[in-house]
C-alpha cells in the first residue's frame, strides 16, 4: 500500500493576525465521537483520566481532550480506541476541521454565533451555530477559543471568521 | 423566537428545524387507516397553546417536544423527546 | 350635494370623478349595502375574504341564488386577500391543478368587464428562473404541462432571460442563471380591488354582506346543517359554506370536523415608492424569493413560511433575514431600496400543498379551504367551482380532484413532491 501523506483540511494556511486576534489551523491528530453510558464506559474514561462530560463542557485529561456534543455523546480529541468495547466508537479524524482563535474571541465570534459567549471559559463547550454551519466550540486555555466544523466547511469557516476580524480590526483603526 | 433546549440553554430559532405536530409522536396500528390518517394529516390546529416536534439542528441534535402558544409565540416548555 | 346613483357602468365615470373631486369627494356613497342579518337565508357563507366574496357572487350570478348572506367577523377583505403579493398566474403541472388556474386565469382576464370594476390587472409576465440542467428540465416538464392545458410557456435561455431582467447579477458564481419559464399571460393585480369588485358585484345581486359579524356556533341536527350561531345573532341556512382560510380549523370545529390544516405564518415585504424598474414577476429558483413592482412603485416580495404553525400574523427576523439575502443574491440594485412594511398572513397549509373545495360529512355544510400561500391567483375559480358546488351539490368538473377524504384514500395532488407534511408546501 502506498504511504499516504494526511493532510489538513487548510493545509498550508497562515495564521492570520488582526486586531490583536489571531485565526489559525489547529493540526486535528486523532479524533472519535464516543457515545454512550455506563460505568464500564466511566472506568475506561478513567483510564484516559476523563469523565463524559456534561452537558456544554470539556475537560482535559492524560488521554486527550473530551468534548460534550450532545446527549450521552462526546469527542475524544485523542485515541478512542480502547472505548470500542464499552460505547459506540467512530473515528472522525478527517471528518472535521480544528481553528484556534487566540485574542478576543468573544468580539469576533459574537459576528457570527447566536449565542452570547461574554463569560465563556476554560472548560465549556457548546454545539452551536457559526453563520449558517454547524460547529462546536470549545475553551481549554483563557483567552483561547477552539473550533470545529466540518471539514468541507473549513475554507467557508475561516473566510467567515476572517471577515469578522477585518470588521473588527477596522472599527479599532477608525477608533469605535 | 428563542426555545430553551434542555440541554444546550436558550438558543435561537434558528438552530431549530420545526418538523409538526405533536400527533407524530402516537403512532398508529399497521392496519389502522383512520388511525394514520389522524397521525398524518389531520390536525386540531390549536389557536393558543399548543404541543409540537423540533428538531436541534445546529445545536444537540435532539428531538424537542416544546408546549407553545400559537397566537402570542410565548414558549411555555420545552422537553426532550428522548427519555 | 346628494350623489344620484346611476348605477355601475356611471358610477365611476370620468365625469363623476372630476365633479366628486372638485366637490371635495364628499357626495360618494357606499359602494355596497350594511344590512342587518335576516333570520333565515337560502346560503350562508363564513367569510368574507376574496374566496368567500367571489362563492357569493358567482353563487348569484351564475346559479341564480341571491337569498345569501356573507358574514365576516371583521370587515370585508380584511384578512389574507388585502395583503399578499398579488400574483396570478396558471403554471402549474398536475392535473387537477393544471385546468382549475388555467380557468382561474381565464375568470382573471374577464374579470374587469364582468365586474364593471378595474382590479388592476396586470399580464405583465411572470418569469421563474432556474439555475441548474436538473432545475431546466423540470421547467421544460412544467412548461409543456402548460401549453398542453392551453395555457402559454416560453422557455429562456440566459441570454433570453438577461434581455428581460438586465437587472440580475448574471455574474455571481454560486447561484448561475441558466434561464427562466416565461409565462406571458402570468401578472399581478391589485389585491383589496379585487375583493371590492366581488363584493359590489355580490351586493348588486342582492347577497347581503354582514360585517362584525363572527360566527360563534354551527347549528347541526340530524346529520344535516340548519344554520349558524353568531355574535349577531342565531340565522338559520339550508346550506353553510365555510371559507375562512387560516381559521378553517376553529370553525370546522364548531361542527365538530378535524380538518387537514394547519394553520402556519407566511410574511410578505413592500418597501418605499420606486420609478418602474421591475417590469414582471419574478421568481428566484434557489431561494424562496418572488418579486414584482406595484403600480404605486412599491417592491413587493415575499418568501417561504416562517414552518412553524401561528397565528400570530406576524413572523420572526431569521425568515426576515433569508428574504432578504435572496434579493440581493438575485438582484443587488434591490440594496438600497428602503423596507416600508412586512406583515406576516395566516396560511391553511395542507398536507400537500393543493386545497380543498368539497362537501363535507354533515349535509348542506361546505368546505373550501387549504389554499396555502397561493390563494389569490384561485380566487375567482375558486369561487366559481365553489358555488357551482353549493348549488348543485356536484363538484365542478375543475375542481373535481380537489376532495377533502383525498389524504386518507392516497390521490394527493402533490405539486412540489415534499411529501405529506403541512408546512413543506
Amino acid at each position: 500500500m502506498p504511504n499516504l501523506i494526511a493532510k489538513s483540511a487548510l493545509f498550508g494556511q497562515a495564521p492570520l493576525t488582526l486586531g490583536g486576534v489571531t485565526l489559525a489551523e489547529a493540526p486535528l491528530g486523532e479524533m472519535f465521537s464516543v457515545a454512550g453510558q455506563g460505568k464500564a464506559l466511566d472506568k475506561a474514561l478513567g483510564k484516559l483520566g476523563l469523565v463524559m462530560p456534561a452537558p456544554n463542557s470539556c475537560a482535559v485529561g492524560t488521554g486527550g481532550v473530551i468534548v460534550w456534543t450532545g446527549r450521552d455523546q462526546a469527542f475524544l480529541l485523542g485515541d478512542g480506541s480502547t472505548l470500542a468495547e464499552v460505547a459506540a466508537v467512530t473515528d472522525q479524524s478527517d471528518g472535521w476541521a480544528h481553528l484556534t482563535l487566540e485574542g478576543d474571541f468573544v468580539a469576533v465570534l459574537a459576528r457570527l454565533v447566536p449565542v452570547d459567549l461574554r463569560g465563556f471559559g476554560v472548560g465549556q463547550a457548546l454545539r452551536v451555530g457559526l453563520g449558517h454551519m454547524q460547529a462546536v466550540i470549545f475553551c481549554t486555555a483563557a483567552a483561547r477559543a477552539d473550533l470545529l466544523v466540518f471539514r468541507s466547511m473549513a475554507r467557508t469557516a475561516w473566510d467567515e471568521i476572517a471577515h469578522a476580524m477585518q470588521h473588527l480590526a477596522a472599527r479599532r483603526v477608525v477608533g469605535l | 423566537m428563542r426555545l430553551t433546549c434542555p440541554l444546550c440553554g436558550p438558543r435561537d430559532r434558528r438552530e431549530f428545524y420545526y418538523s409538526g405536530s405533536a400527533d407524530y409522536l402516537t403512532r398508529p396500528a399497521t392496519d389502522d387507516a383512520a388511525g394514520w390518517d389522524n397521525h398524518l394529516h389531520l390536525r386540531d390546529n390549536p389557536a393558543g397553546e399548543t404541543r409540537d416536534l423540533w428538531y436541534h439542528e445546529t445545536g444537540c441534535a435532539q428531538w424537542l417536544l416544546v408546549t407553545r402558544d400559537t397566537v402570542t409565540h410565548v414558549i411555555s416548555k420545552v422537553e426532550l423527546v428522548a427519555k | 350635494m346628494s350623489q344620484q346613483d346611476t348605477g355601475p357602468p356611471m358610477r365611476y365615470s370620468g365625469f363623476n370623478v372630476i365633479r366628486q373631486g372638485l366637490s371635495g369627494n364628499k357626495g360618494w356613497t357606499p359602494a355596497w349595502r350594511d344590512p342587518a342579518p335576516k333570520a333565515e337565508y337560502d346560503v350562508v357563507i363564513i367569510g368574507g375574504g376574496g374566496h368567500g366574496l367571489s362563492t357569493a357572487y358567482y353563487l348569484a350570478k351564475n346559479h341564480g341564488l341571491t337569498n345569501i348572506a356573507v358574514v365576516e367577523k371583521g370587515y370585508l377583505g380584511g384578512g389574507n386577500i388585502g395583503r399578499n403579493t398579488t400574483i396570478v398566474r396558471a403554471n402549474y403541472f398536475l392535473p387537477g391543478n393544471s385546468e382549475f388556474y388555467s380557468h382561474s386565469l381565464k375568470l382573471w382576464e374577464g374579470l374587469e368587464a364582468d365586474l364593471n370594476y378595474n382590479v388592476m390587472h396586470s399580464q405583465r409576465g411572470l418569469i421563474n428562473l432556474f439555475h441548474s440542467d436538473g432545475q431546466r428540465d423540470a421547467f421544460v416538464r412544467r412548461g409543456n404541462a402548460m401549453i398542453n392545458q392551453g395555457d402559454d410557456a416560453i422557455l429562456l435561455d440566459r441570454e433570453g432571460v438577461r434581455k428581460h431582467l438586465p437587472y440580475l447579477d448574471f455574474e455571481q458564481t454560486r447561484f448561475p442563471i441558466y434561464g427562466g419559464l416565461l409565462h406571458p399571460r402570468g401578472g399581478s393585480a391589485r389585491h383589496d380591488a379585487v375583493a371590492w369588485g366581488y363584493a359590489r358585484g355580490a351586493d348588486q345581486r342582492g347577497v347581503d354582506l354582514i360585517q362584525n359579524c363572527e360566527v360563534t356556533g354551527i347549528d347541526v341536527s340530524g346529520g344535516r346543517v340548519t344554520g349558524v350561531q353568531t355574535t349577531r345573532g342565531a340565522i338559520r341556512a339550508k346550506k353553510v359554506a365555510i371559507i375562512v382560510a387560516g381559521r378553517s380549523s376553529q370553525v370546522a370545529a364548531m361542527a365538530g370536523m378535524r380538518l387537514p390544516i394547519e394553520s402556519h405564518v407566511l410574511q410578505a415585504f413592500v418597501t418605499e415608492g420606486l420609478k418602474p424598474v421591475i417590469d414582471h414577476v419574478v421568481s428566484f429558483g434557489m431561494g424562496h424569493f418572488y418579486i414584482s413592482q406595484s403600480d404605486k412603485g412599491g417592491l413587493v416580495f415575499g418568501g417561504d413560511l416562517d414552518f412553524y404553525a401561528s397565528y400570530a400574523a406576524r413572523g420572526n427576523l431569521p425568515m426576515v433575514e433569508h428574504v432578504m439575502e435572496a434579493g440581493m443574491t438575485l438582484m443587488p440594485m434591490i440594496g438600497r431600496a428602503k423596507v416600508l412594511r412586512s406583515w406576516g398572513g395566516i396560511m391553511d397549509m395542507s398536507p400537500d400543498g393543493s386545497p380543498i373545495i368539497d362537501k363535507t360529512g354533515i349535509e348542506g355544510l361546505y368546505l373550501d379551504c387549504g389554499w396555502n400561500y397561493g390563494g389569490f391567483k384561485a380566487v375567482p375559480a375558486s369561487g366559481w367551482c365553489m358555488a357551482h358546488l353549493v348549488a348543485t351539490d356536484t363538484p365542478h368538473e375543475y375542481a373535481a380532484r380537489f376532495r377533502l377524504d383525498r389524504f386518507r384514500t392516497g390521490h394527493l395532488l402533490d405539486e412540489e413532491g415534499t411529501g405529506s407534511q403541512h408546512n413543506l408546501h
